[in-house]
């Protein structure tokens, strides 16, 4: 004899089977097909052969020396981009949770490249950034002369150009989540603070980013995924160039895949990088939530 | 009352039998679907497909796409033996790849023997025995263009530019970086790009870039570092800075605009350089050979002849129209009206010396007398590999990251390595 509970949840089973079979064909199946795949050597075209070479394709992996340089650059770029994207957006939420004239004007405003495709604003930005088309260099040529114009994909600043289009593109993710964080302190908590006296760094310090932490974290762990997994950006932007030097992860692999067709080997590659991303994340968790145990006696 | 809801039914049943007889009918019409690059590659052949269709009563599909798309929905469609599309259209590099999956091409010999033979060549096994996988459709060679009104004011006669260094030294002498007029101009953007200029300097160097068998590659000698020290001298001396991002859009677009002097490019290009209406018009010119090295021991240049061909998908539910399509785009009659009507770069001899091409593209002559030499690029199945270690190695050099000798060592180790694996 089944009783209550137990009916209710194989009643709400019935609703979630659908979406738990969808789930299963396209993501669970295809992951479990890449991680087979990647046990073998096997190329779609040319010698298609396949051979199983279990660990292969990993170990090859951390001998290929633009994969290590790859992941190299990918780390390069995610923690510069990361570092400027929620500073930027922290301060910028702090001052957009002011009351001010205007002030949803320009919160749209703000928002607005988060609404773009990424394809469209790096064709876009790479239109800007042309060193010698570029609406940046004539400006740049136009307020301070002939000297001021700059190789923006070149070899100098090529990185930087990435990184300053992808905090672009993504601060406002980090201002919309901290501005969320922000409107849900209590006034209560800040009205005590003011009668015990507190500065307005002492609230920073004790009241703000403590309550903040929790959506600091998601906005860290959001934004680091989706960094360290980026490929529109920089494949429309620099793709990869110059000389590798902005090479990141996600294109390398996309070039063993598509351009090489080398099947095995870059779904051992987008494993790894779903490993490392993984590892990130938790690690994040454990560093930046106060543990559980914390202030028991 | 039940016979009335009987006769509905019938007459459903009888409306849908009609219906998929309509639709079976309409299946049992040959269709023909293939992928064109994007651009005037894609704009010529898709012409010749639809006025195939039309004369032929054949429905053809003729999609364009970006040609890394291009590639991958073939190799996709190849590698899991699906018949669409039923035309395979390969830049020559593919080739060595895809011609596992293409059905032979038995015409008869008469059709080929109209074809540049190096152009035919590019699309047939290796050996004396090789095999006709697909014909050339569009293909050209690298030709060397220059401002005429520029070379006149600088004192330079194109006609005694017959080695690199003399280009080189022109480059220099029409060079004004102040003013932002560079003496070298190329596509550089994508790997294939920038290895054609180094290939066809290593061959006009007399460099081989591979062993008889091609097992290993060969290009790390004294010649080959003279070739690969001029790749870096024009690109990184003479060119503008940001020449590593430019495409052959780019590349146009500076000869037009006069910002760039002189540069390599692909002969069916020529037509979308030489524009009516603009103010470089009609001043564009080619040199009428391509330059070798000095101390090469050569006396001409070999470029490197490359482009478009088209095969039959192995899997392919329409071999036969198919075949029928390949006849009539690779006809004498059809290739003479690409060339007038769509620039399309001839892959038949003959058309180099018909009036309506001569009237069409004035430099037709000085462009066949260039690419005379040219030879197919290298026919390996890990070329596009290959190609893509030698690109970085050769951007390092030209950023300064590696020297001549350095990034030719660099690039020949990689190359091996992946010839290896």
């Amino acid at each position: 004899m089944l009783n209550g509970q137990t009916r209710d949840q194989r009643y709400a089973m019935r609703f979630i089977y659908p979406a738990l079979i969808y789930l299963i064909v396209v993501l669970f199946m295809p992951l479990a097909f890449s991680l087979v795949a990647s046990l073998f050597k096997w190329d779609l075209i040319g010698d298609t052969a396949r051979e199983f070479v279990g660990a292969g394709n990993y170990i090859d992996s951390f001998g290929d020396e633009e994969v290590v340089k790859s992941f190299l650059v990918t780390f390069k770029f995610t923690a510069i981009s990361i570092a400027v994207e929620m500073l930027l957006g922290f301060f910028i939420a702090l001052f957009l949770n002011r009351k001010f004239r205007g002030n949803k004007i320009v919160r749209v405003v703000i928002l607005l490249p988060m609404m773009l495709s990424p394809t469209i604003i790096a064709l876009t930005w790479k239109l800007i950034l042309n060193a010698d088309r570029g609406v940046l260099n004539y400006l740049l040529e136009v307020v301070f002369g002939k000297g001021a114009a700059q190789v923006w994909l070149g070899k100098d600043f090529a990185m930087a150009s990435l990184v300053f289009v992808e905090a672009w593109m993504n601060t406002p993710f980090v201002i919309l989540m901290i501005l969320a964080g922000l409107q849900s302190i209590s006034q209560d908590v800040i009205d005590a603070s003011l009668v015990d006296g507190t500065s307005r760094a002492q609230r920073m310090v004790y009241i703000t980013i403590p309550f903040l932490r929790p959506v600091i974290l998601v906005a860290l762990v959001f934004r680091t995924t989706f960094a360290l997994r980026n490929f529109a950006l920089p494949w429309v932007l620099t793709s990869g160039g110059p000389a590798n030097l902005t090479n990141v992860f996600s294109v390398e692999l996309y070039r063993q895949a598509f351009s090489y067709y080398h099947v095995g080997y870059s779904s051992a590659l987008s494993w790894i990088l779903i490993l490392v991303t993984f590892v990130l994340s938790v690690l994040y968790v454990k560093l930046t939530l106060p543990r559980e145990d914390a202030g028991r006696g | 009352m039940e016979r009335n809801s009987n006769k509905k039914t019938l007459a459903l049943a009888l409306t849908f039998l009609v219906a998929a007889v309509a639709l079976l009918g309409a299946q049992t019409k040959p269709k023909l679907v293939m992928f064109f690059s994007v651009g005037g590659s894609g704009n010529s052949l898709k012409s010749s497909a639809e006025r195939f269709g039309q004369l032929y009563g054949v429905d053809v599909e003729a999609l364009l796409f970006p040609i890394s798309e291009v590639n991958q929905k073939e190799v996709l469609a190849l590698s899991s033996r699906q018949g669409t599309p039923d035309i395979i259209a390969m830049d020559d590099t593919w080739f060595p790849l895809m011609s596992g999956f293409l059905e032979e091409l038995r015409f008869p010999k008469s059709f080929y023997e109209n074809f540049i033979p190096s152009m035919l060549g590019t699309f047939r096994t290796p050996g004396a025995g090789g095999r006709q996988y697909g014909i050339p459709v569009r293909m050209g060679g690298e030709v060397i263009v220059y401002r005429e009104d520029v070379f006149k004011a600088a004192g330079i006669d194109p006609l005694k530019l017959r080695t690199w260094e003399d280009l080189y030294a022109a480059g220099q002498k029409v060079t004004d970086k102040g003013k932002k007029i560079w003496g070298w101009v190329d596509g550089y953007n994508e790997p294939a790009y920038i290895v054609m200029l180094w290939l066809s300097l290593m061959g006009s160097y007399g460099q081989d870039i591979f062993n008889a068998d091609m097992t290993k590659t060969v290009f790390n000698t004294p010649r080959g570092l003279n070739a690969t020290q001029m790749f870096i001298d024009l690109t990184a001396k003479l060119a503008t800075p940001d020449i590593l991002n430019y495409g052959y859009a780019e590349e146009i677009e500076a000869l037009q605009n006069g910002s760039a002097v002189m540069g390599q490019l692909w002969s069916a290009r020529y037509s979308a350089v030489d524009k009516p209406g603009l103010p470089s018009s009609g001043k564009l010119k080619i040199l009428p050979i391509y330059p070798y090295g000095k101390d090469s021991g050569l006396k001409t240049g070999i470029d490197r002849v490359n482009g478009w061909g088209l095969g039959i998908n192995k899997y392919s539910k329409n071999k036969e129209i198919a075949a029928k399509f390949l006849e009539f785009i690779g006809s004498y009659d059809e290739q003479l009206r690409l060339a007038v009507e769509t620039s399309n770069s001839p892959v038949l001899s003959g058309i180099f010396k018909e009036p309506s091409y001569i009237k069409a593209v004035p430099v037709s002559k000085d462009m066949e007398s260039a690419m005379k030499d040219g030879i197919a690029r290298p026919m390996h199945a890990k070329w596009q590999e290959i190609e893509g270690a030698i690109a970085v190695s050769l951007q390092k050099a030209v950023i300064g990251e590696l020297t001549a000798s350095e990034a030719l060592a660099k690039a020949e180790s990689d190359a091996n390595k992946i010839l290896g694996k």
